[in-house]
């Protein structure tokens, strides 16, 4: 018996491991499936968010979200972090990636016909996962607290403004004042590394279980 | 198929709806205080409220002091016929318009608009409609804003949204 027997052993008494996880983990994927790559894109932006939940972490160590600091620390971690460029490229080339992905994803599902029933409630709840990736770049592209990021926010929150009747509560609450300042790049901050990721995870946790319920749709 | 919906109100359903709603009241009181925690302080503001913009020797004639005005990014100007004070965020798409001496103008470099400094009157490029312009008082030797000139006006400039 080697060690690893033992380990699994150990930990199979405990918690019915050879019960509980052959139906999880033991599930081949159908042929169709497996032989067409337009099927990895759900699993790109799954594995382009894990990537980017990881180098976000790290990135938020180094990252300070108020005016005088934000900038300088962007800068920082260009330039003198050691490895900081990667990891800071990297979460921007896999953001950028996942938003494309998402789409590709949702363009797939459309033409394949994969959201009817008894699908719909999965179609929805990607919908759901695809907008919040969009006002996750959204409120990530504030952080850097540049030209390009103020007023891209200028603009975003202003489209925020013009819904008719709440818009211009809507874009007090996320601008957390009358203009883009201190407190929009705390609470874009928030957004962007506490309530969205939050919301993801829950989300996809919700997407994944309904595709092992319902099955992934064979082609037209 | 039996797909008719039947609805049947019983005592004990009357009873769980009212139970239900006293839960709403209780949830309404939690959302209330978060969304008050989110609504930003800064926006309380008294319209009649006198600002202190600065003292009339630090703006010798010919030049400029910027000051915000509820909120809002605005530019008090000591011009040959006397003190002028306009809100100088360009009515075109929101950049903020500044003094240019050597030309004599408020200047917004986004997309080159020129303002006339006496009346914040569009001189030229893309800005649609003129700078609001702010009522001064100067009085123990210090200029003080009082209210925008014309607030319908400014209510309609989307970029002073919240200001008037």
């Amino acid at each position: 018996m080697t060690l690893s027997d033992k380990l699994y052993k150990w930990f199979d008494e405990r918690l019915k491991l050879s019960e509980l996880l052959p139906p999880i983990v033991k599930h081949p994927a159908p042929e169709n499936v497996t032989s067409n790559p337009l099927y990895c894109l759900g699993g790109t932006a799954f594995l382009c968010f894990l990537i980017l939940v990881l180098t976000g972490i790290f990135l938020a160590m180094y990252y300070k979200p108020t005016p005088v600091e934000a900038y300088k620390s962007v800068e920082r971690i260009m330039t003198e972090v050691p490895m900081g460029s990667l990891i800071r490229s990297i979460h921007h080339w896999a953001a950028n990636i996942m938003i494309a992905a998402v789409m590709l994803h949702m363009l797939r599902i459309y033409f394949m016909g994969a959201y009817k029933k008894p699908r719909e409630l999965n179609w929805v709840v990607g919908i759901s996962l695809l907008l919040i990736t969009t006002t996750f770049g959204f409120s990530g592209y504030l952080l850097p607290w540049d030209q390009l990021a103020f007023w891209a926010t200028k603009i975003g929150t202003g489209i925020a403004g013009s819904i008719p009747v709440m818009g211009i509560y809507i874009s007090l609450i996320l601008v957390g004042g009358n203009d883009i300042g201190p407190e929009t790049l705390t609470r874009f901050y928030a957004l962007h590394v506490l309530i969205l990721p939050a919301t993801v995870a829950i989300l996809l946790v919700l997407h994944f279980l309904m595709v092992r319920l319902q099955g992934i749709s064979g082609r037209l | 198929m039996e797909d008719k919906i039947t609805l049947t109100i019983t005592r004990r359903k009357l009873t769980e709806i009212f139970i239900g709603l006293v839960a709403v009241l209780f949830a309404s009181g939690g959302i209330a205080t978060i969304l008050k925690y989110l609504w930003p302080a800064s926006i309380s503001k008294d319209a009649s409220a006198e600002v202190l913009i600065a003292n009339v020797d630090e703006v010798p004639p010919g030049t400029i002091k910027k000051f915000m005005f509820n909120n809002k990014a605005a530019v008090l100007l000591r011009m040959p016929a006397g003190f002028r004070a306009f809100g100088s965020i360009c009515t075109h798409l929101g950049c903020i318009a500044y003094w240019k001496p050597d030309e004599n103008i408020l200047f917004c470099p986004c997309h080159l608009g020129k303002f006339d400094p006496n009346t914040g009157a569009v001189l030229s490029g893309p800005p649609p409609s003129p700078l609001p312009a702010i009522d001064i008082v100067v009085k123990e030797g210090a200029i003080y804003a009082l209210k925008w000139k014309d607030p319908e006006y400014v209510k309609t400039i989307s970029f002073y949204a919240g200001a008037a």
